[in-house]
């Protein structure tokens, strides 16, 4: 069954329509990831309206391919001009722009793709492993769990805006509020319309997503007039890529690359976690475990290496949640799902089982999308030397147009243009006063589940405490009031002593919803969870319960 | 006297909104015989809102103005180190309006060339250039949408159909 499942979904993937549109979407995502100012997201999200027309695997594989390409296409800006063209990339220039001022442009892109590559193999070959199996977990889900699976979601991505936690809250919040805006699905009720006709349908997912990231976005990058008419990049010579060099000194350090691309499946996981963290994260990891920590900073491959394998191992755990438990792991997952609903699929635990080859075709075009991207590489850097030329403010404007016949594409409605602008200035006074989008993005993807499965808990039963009682519930609901108290746990740590009781209060806490699942393994995980709990809170016994300062690493790295 | 924050001004906007959307809860009809009302969603998210909100206003009262609030003009002041911005937002607005009429195809058009000329430098090569782009990258647009997507797009009142 898994192999005719396989078997269709090569066969939809390797389609020859779908081949062109992914490599279009590869292209487009390598230039576009290129271009400072311009985010993946922003790429994925002006990517939708093409795909209305698609089959979901043609449309879901052109996104992927956008997204592939956008990941690696970061790199080329940042190692050749010290300007990340995504924030993913943050970290590549570190050393990858070091290596070009000493000479070896070719090197560092080298480095750079091939470990794309890499990274994102490594996480294909998990979200192959693991994306059924956790899919089987997800069955056990009733809606008490998946209710707190979503809060979970919201509040991780809120605490990544930092001390800006309760506006990733409150943004949080009002993305829930958007889907609460129309008729309710059950009685037909018409919520927060005030008799405006139009809203009574709600608002349509992909003019409020354009709205609020490529609208304000654009407008952003607008809003400094000097600059705004400048080129983008001061242009760079062509440059010949060093592949058999890059892949030789990948090899000599494959521990820096299994692990950073570890760490990128695994913040792929968290819902909301996207490939700036893991970018950072390997950096910082590779830095502390090298034998030549000096290095890093000059020019070292390894601090190449290390971010562009974590954050394209990014995708891969993201879609792993995405597929098997129908929440977003990042916002470029979100919109995927997006696409997804509008071809009337919703991501669910049962997704593996109800649409094998549309989810066995993520897999493989999520494969394939790297192989493209190594093929296209040479010739992106080329047009992306000459879109950087353009100044942004012509390019700004063109896609303003396109977002309104774009998004006029969806339903042929001009109120829809009217939801876009209206975004867009929300979007943009977010922006400027402090507010992060990600949590309303997910607010908005996720507030419809949220409704319908706290409206069945209640149904079945009014009793809140079955929240508590619940194993998954409780276990959801445990790690978000911990991601909640993150920042504070990250602003405190080495300052105060309740910091030090953090990690294993978390520990010896998940052991009792792990516990409360019975069967034979969680239980033995409890115990392990407990054990780990108990070890660290004697390790700090025996220590006196010493504060240690956060590493200066760390401080450079924040700032950064 | 201290100056209120524009974190101070956004929490109690949203304070307001809160309290206006719970009292709308109030108005909705529950259908007989259904176990959970459509207002139940709508007070959940209202309450979880309001709540952040005093949580963020008692915040920001408690902070200190940040520098941009300590530093800020007047009016006319924001309005030029946002002309940008809101000359663009002003001309999509006017775009959207004129749609009825210019359509997607002309409208799209003028509001490229427009926008293009507002942010660009006033030189008559620019206009030049600026006017190619419009032309060419709508009407692009305009074909791949209409002849390759099969959308049908605003025709306007002006252009014969």
């Amino acid at each position: 069954m898994i192999i005719e499942n396989i078997a269709g979904a090569f066969e939809a993937v390797f389609h020859f329509k779908n081949l062109l549109l992914m490599t279009l979407g590869v292209a487009a995502g390598l230039v576009t990831g290129a271009i400072p100012g311009f985010t993946i997201t922003m790429a994925v999200v002006l990517t939708l309206p093409f795909t209305f027309g698609m089959s979901p695997v043609e449309g879901i594989s052109t996104m992927i391919g956008v997204f592939v390409g956008g990941l690696s296409g970061g790199l080329m800006a940042g190692v050749l001009t010290g300007i990340p063209g995504t924030p993913s990339s943050v970290a590549t220039t570190f050393d990858g722009y070091p290596m070009t001022r000493a000479g070896r442009p070719g090197l560092a892109l080298g480095l750079g793709v091939w470990s794309s590559f890499f990274g994102g193999m490594i996480s294909a070959v998990f979200l192959m492993l693991l994306a059924p199996s956790l899919a089987k977990i997800g069955l056990e889900f009733g809606p008490w769990d998946y209710f707190a699976l979503v809060l979970f979601a919201l509040t991780i991505t809120a605490s990544l805006a930092g001390e800006n936690m309760v506006k990733g809250v409150i943004a949080g919040g009002v993305g829930l509020l958007i889907t609460a805006i129309g008729e309710d699905e059950i009685s037909g009720i018409a919520r927060f319309t005030f008799g405006v006709e139009p809203l009574e349908q709600g608002f349509d997912f992909l003019p409020v997503l354009v709205g609020l990231f490529a609208f304000s976005q654009l407008l952003s990058d607008l809003r400094d007039k000097v600059r705004a008419r400048q080129p983008m990049v001061v242009s760079t010579v062509a440059i010949a890529i060093e592949h058999v060099q890059a892949v030789k000194a990948i090899f000599l350090h494959w521990k820096t690359l299994i692990r950073s691309s570890l760490i990128g499946i695994f913040v792929g996981i968290l819902p909301g976690a996207g490939g700036t963290i893991a970018n950072i994260l390997a950096y910082d990891q590779a830095k502390k475990a090298s034998d030549t920590p000096e290095k890093f900073g000059t020019g070292t491959p390894e601090g190449v290496i290390a971010p562009e394998s974590s954050n394209n191992a990014v995708e891969g755990g993201a879609l792993i949640t995405m597929m098997a438990l129908g929440i977003p792991g990042d916002i470029v997952t979100a919109v995927m799902l997006g696409a997804l609903l509008i071809h009337n699929i919703a991501p669910s635990p049962t997704f593996i089982t109800t649409e094998p080859v549309l989810a066995y075709s993520i897999m493989v075009s999520f494969a394939l999308s790297l192989f493209i991207m190594l093929g296209l590489q040479a010739i992106c850097l080329r047009i992306f030397v000459t879109v950087t030329r353009v100044p942004m403010y012509r390019l700004a404007t063109v896609i303003l147009a396109y977002c309104a016949i774009g998004i006029f594409a969806l339903n042929n409605i001009v109120f829809d243009l009217w939801v876009l602008l209206i975004f867009g200035i929300l979007g943009y006074a977010m922006r400027r006063y402090g507010f992060p989008l990600a949590p309303m993005i997910l607010g908005v993807v996720l507030g419809d589940n949220a409704e319908i499965n706290l409206i069945r808990a209640l149904a079945t039963d009014d009793n809140l405490m079955i929240f508590f009682m619940r194993p998954w519930s409780l276990f959801f609901l445990m790690i978000a009031a911990f991601s909640v108290a993150f920042p504070w746990f990250q602003k405190y740590r080495g300052k105060k002593k309740w910091t030090l009781f953090f990690s294993p209060f978390l520990a010896l806490s998940l052991s009792i919803p792990m516990f409360m699942m019975g069967g034979e393994v969680r239980p033995i995980i409890a115990c392990g969870l407990i054990g780990i709990g108990l070890f660290v809170l004697y390790r700090r016994h025996r220590g006196g319960w010493e504060l240690k300062p956060v590493g200066a690493d760390e401080h450079q790295l924040r700032e950064s | 006297m201290r100056r209120i924050s524009a974190d101070v001004v956004i929490a109690l906007l949203l304070l307001i909104l809160c309290s206006g959307l719970y009292v709308d809860t109030h108005f909705y009809e529950t259908v007989p015989g259904a176990i959970i009302g459509a207002k139940i969603w709508p007070r959940v998210v209202t309450f979880f809102l309001g709540g952040l909100s005093v949580l963020y206003l008692i915040q920001s009262l408690k902070a200190e103005p940040a520098e941009d609030d300590v530093a800020r003009g007047t009016v006319a002041e924001w309005f030029l180190a946002n002309r940008n911005v809101v000359g663009c937002f002003f001309l999509y607005g006017v775009f959207l309006i004129s749609l009825k009429w210019l359509g997607m195809l002309l409208g799209g058009m003028l509001f490229v060339f427009v926008t293009l000329t507002f942010l660009g430098e006033n030189t008559r090569r620019n206009h030049m250039i600026n006017a190619a782009v419009a032309v060419v990258t709508i009407g692009c647009m305009w074909a791949i949408f209409t002849f390759g997507l099969g959308v049908i797009l605003p025709q306007g009142e002006i252009l014969p159909r």
